[in-house]
């Protein structure tokens, strides 16, 4: 069946169809969560939470629309929504804070991996999808609910700050 | 962009996700939960998160909660302890032997979680674990029921091959119909029971294509029976001493709510009656016909029983924490109801007196208050309001509501902690919830007629662009006097958000059942 038929037979609830339309969607899907978290307990109740939420919206899936921009956009409207709550991001504040690894790793990865870890929630978010998970910009805006364009040029000024980040590293 | 730049991010990302591996089961437990929540559109946001997150724990309890709750030793032959407690086994009573007998499931947790074909049967007082010459393949998909008419019992696997075997109360037969019901998923809920009009047991079920399909087991053969009208949503199935029913789920929303709808079978077709009070949507289910007392006794969460034409929902003073197996034991003249369907982590048997459950059998309990997890209920809205105010220390203003329209109303569970706290009240009947906390919710947008206004509330602080004293009032579909509704704002208060123009505590008001003037009695009496 493919994946309009999915979304036809899922929309009618068949649960079989949900699997197969969303399962293979949850290895990302975590993955974008705990970008977007930087916590995999967090990412794991988002996730289940974000596929409670994709079942229930079934009904606004175009049956036309690419289930993996819809699923995870649904994955980070949890993830924001998780990180706007009040008391959750007090309770988290400090967990979200990336272990500094010294001075001693100068390689350039490492130095990658972390200014990757600095970079804010929506840039990480931006360059995972198109980078990590090689969606096309206009996936990455609607997911992200920006423009294409916008999209493009978040991508750009977050590698821009990548860059500096690692040269002031560096220095 | 160069792809070798593209290349080193995509590596920087793995390492740093190498570090939090998507968790093996995650994929069932997620789609698992979302699928037994049922689905809605635009549905109650908190509601249905919190029934989410409780079917998650519930299921991920049976992985992480401790082992030496459930590694119980062997119980001999024939003891006063039960096995181990068991997720997804199948039960029915024997009555050609007097017996409950229990078939599959899995125990344990986690990796030591172990799917067995075990045999065990309980005559009211003693256990025993039946060692039969032959006997199913491990399964925790089965489904079972006492075939009047043959004097055996009937076991149905739900998954693939399907296969249909039979216990006479002391082996087991496979039996080889020519005809094999082509059922889906387990989750789907193939249900059983024996129908006294066609004297055959009857499966209502979906096949791999989600059509529902009812069929008859006469002994040697299944028969797919073409029934006038059926219900087309997953179902658990009864029996009231008199016609099998089906409690099957609304599909879709009837007067701006679901709801569970009763079904009951006349030997050709589905027939849906019109109790004066429907019962809620329900996750986990146990049924059994109360001989003795001549009701059908509903336990899923709350405890329901039905006389023939109404249901009515009992008010015990005890009850299981869990929805466990459950069967009328005749020797006892009593309902029974041991560990749980959906968790390993409860191993007490309760019985039913009419009014009451009273514990049978001690065994291990499931946590259900703590400072942490929550506070499970049911409890007034005055104790959880208590607990509220003593917990949420560090937010001002904490506003609770004071009047609630309609019914008593209880609590079932509070979330709270030192920031902030979520509480839905339900109605008596269950047919209205109130959701309200400190939290930001991002509920799902409503269908293309619903309504958002930014409605006058008391001091309400805007978001920078806005103007203050404003909430934001949203109903999902406003030709539905009782549709689902929610209501946003910030109340001045502690807490600091960079996008409001003050300092503010977020509140989120929702209700499911309640109209606009119900809803509006609630947010006024907030204090």
């Amino acid at each position: 069946m493919d994946e309009a038929g999915l979304v036809q037979a899922a929309r009618s609830g068949d649960e079989l169809a949900f699997d197969s339309l969303v399962g293979p969607l949850i290895d990302p899907a975590f993955k974008l969560a705990v970008v977007f978290l930087r916590d995999p307990d967090e990412a794991r109740d988002a996730v289940q939470e974000a596929t409670l939420k994709a079942w229930r919206s079934l009904d606004r899936l175009r049956n036309d629309a690419a289930a993996r921009a819809w699923f995870l956009t649904i994955v980070a409207n949890q993830c924001r929504s998780m990180r706007r709550s009040r008391w959750w991001s007090v309770v988290r504040l400090e967990s979200i804070t990336q272990p500094d690894r010294g001075n001693a790793e100068r390689e350039l990865q490492l130095d990658l991996d972390r200014e990757l870890g600095k970079l804010p929630v929506a840039d990480r978010a931006v360059l995972f999808l198109h980078f990590y998970l090689d969606l096309p910009l206009s996936d990455v805006g609607r997911i992200l609910k920006i423009s294409p364009q916008a999209a493009k040029s978040r991508v750009h000024r977050a590698v821009r700050k990548l860059r500096l980040g690692m040269v002031e590293v560096a220095k | 962009v160069t792809n070798t730049t593209r290349d080193r991010i995509a590596a920087a990302f793995d390492n740093e996700l190498a570090a939090a591996p998507v968790p093996p089961a995650l994929r069932s437990l997620a789609v698992r939960a979302a699928v037994q929540s049922r689905r809605q559109d635009g549905g109650h946001p908190r509601l249905l998160a919190a029934l989410a997150a409780v079917i998650a724990i519930a299921l991920l309890a049976t992985l992480v909660v401790g082992s030496h709750l459930l590694n119980q030793t062997r119980v001999p032959a024939h003891s006063p302890l039960p096995p181990a407690p068991r997720v997804g086994a199948a039960v029915a009573y024997d009555q050609a032997r007097a017996t409950m007998v229990l078939f599959g499931g899995s125990t344990g947790r986690g990796n030591e979680s172990v799917t067995v074909n075990e045999t065990w049967t309980w005559d009211g007082n003693y256990w025993t674990q039946q060692h039969p010459r032959t006997s199913p393949p491990r399964s925790r998909d089965g489904v079972m029921a006492y075939d009047q008419a043959r004097h055996n019992v009937v076991l149905f696997l739900r998954s693939a091959p399907n296969d249909t075997w039979t216990w006479n109360g002391s082996t087991w037969q496979l039996k080889h119909p020519v005809h094999v019901p082509p059922l889906g998923y387990a989750w789907q809920g193939p249900v059983l029971q024996f129908d006294p009009i066609t004297r055959a047991v009857l499966l209502y079920g979906f096949n791999t294509t989600n059509q529902p399909q009812t069929w008859s087991w006469n002994g040697s053969d299944w028969t797919q029976l073409q029934p006038a009208t059926s219900p087309n949503t997953m179902a658990v199935m009864a029996f009231d001493g008199h016609q099998v029913l089906l409690l099957a789920q609304t599909p879709g929303q009837i007067g701006g709510r679901y709801f569970t709808q009763t079904w009951a079978w006349d030997g050709s077709s589905w027939n849906l009656l019109h109790p004066r009070v429907n019962l809620p949507l329900m996750g986990w289910a146990s049924t059994a016909y109360d001989t003795a007392r001549g009701q059908l006794v509903l336990l899923a969460g709350d405890t329901w029983t039905w006389d023939g034409s109404n249901w009515a929902r009992q008010h015990p003073t005890a009850w299981p924490a869990t929805v466990g197996y459950m069967v009328y034991m005749e020797s006892r003249h009593e309902v029974v109801t041991w560990a749980d369907v959906s968790t390993i982590t409860d191993g007490e048997m309760y019985g039913w007196d009419g009014s009451n459950w009273k514990l049978l059998q001690p065994g291990p309990r499931p946590e259900t208050t703590n400072g942490k997890g929550g506070y499970a209920g049911p409890m007034s809205p005055d104790q959880a309001a208590a607990i509220v105010r003593a917990t949420v220390t560090n937010t001002h203003p904490v506003l609770l509501p004071t009047s609630f329209p309609g019914a008593p109303y209880d609590v079932r569970m509070v979330h709270a902690d030192a920031d902030g706290f979520d509480i839905t009240y339900e109605g008596d009947l269950r047919d209205k919830s109130i959701s309200f906390g400190v939290v930001v919710a991002n509920p799902p947008p409503g269908p293309s007629n619903a309504s958002e206004t930014w409605v006058k509330f008391r001091n309400a602080v805007a978001l920078k662009g806005h103007t203050n004293g404003y909430a934001d009032y949203f109903v999902y579909d406003p030709t539905s006097p009782l549709s689902q509704r929610w209501l946003m704002w910030i109340e001045p208060g502690t807490m600091v958000n960079p996008m409001a123009k003050a300092q503010g505590v977020p509140y989120f008001l929702s209700t499911d059942g309640l109209t606009d003037a119900e809803f509006w009695q609630v947010a006024n009496s907030l204090r």
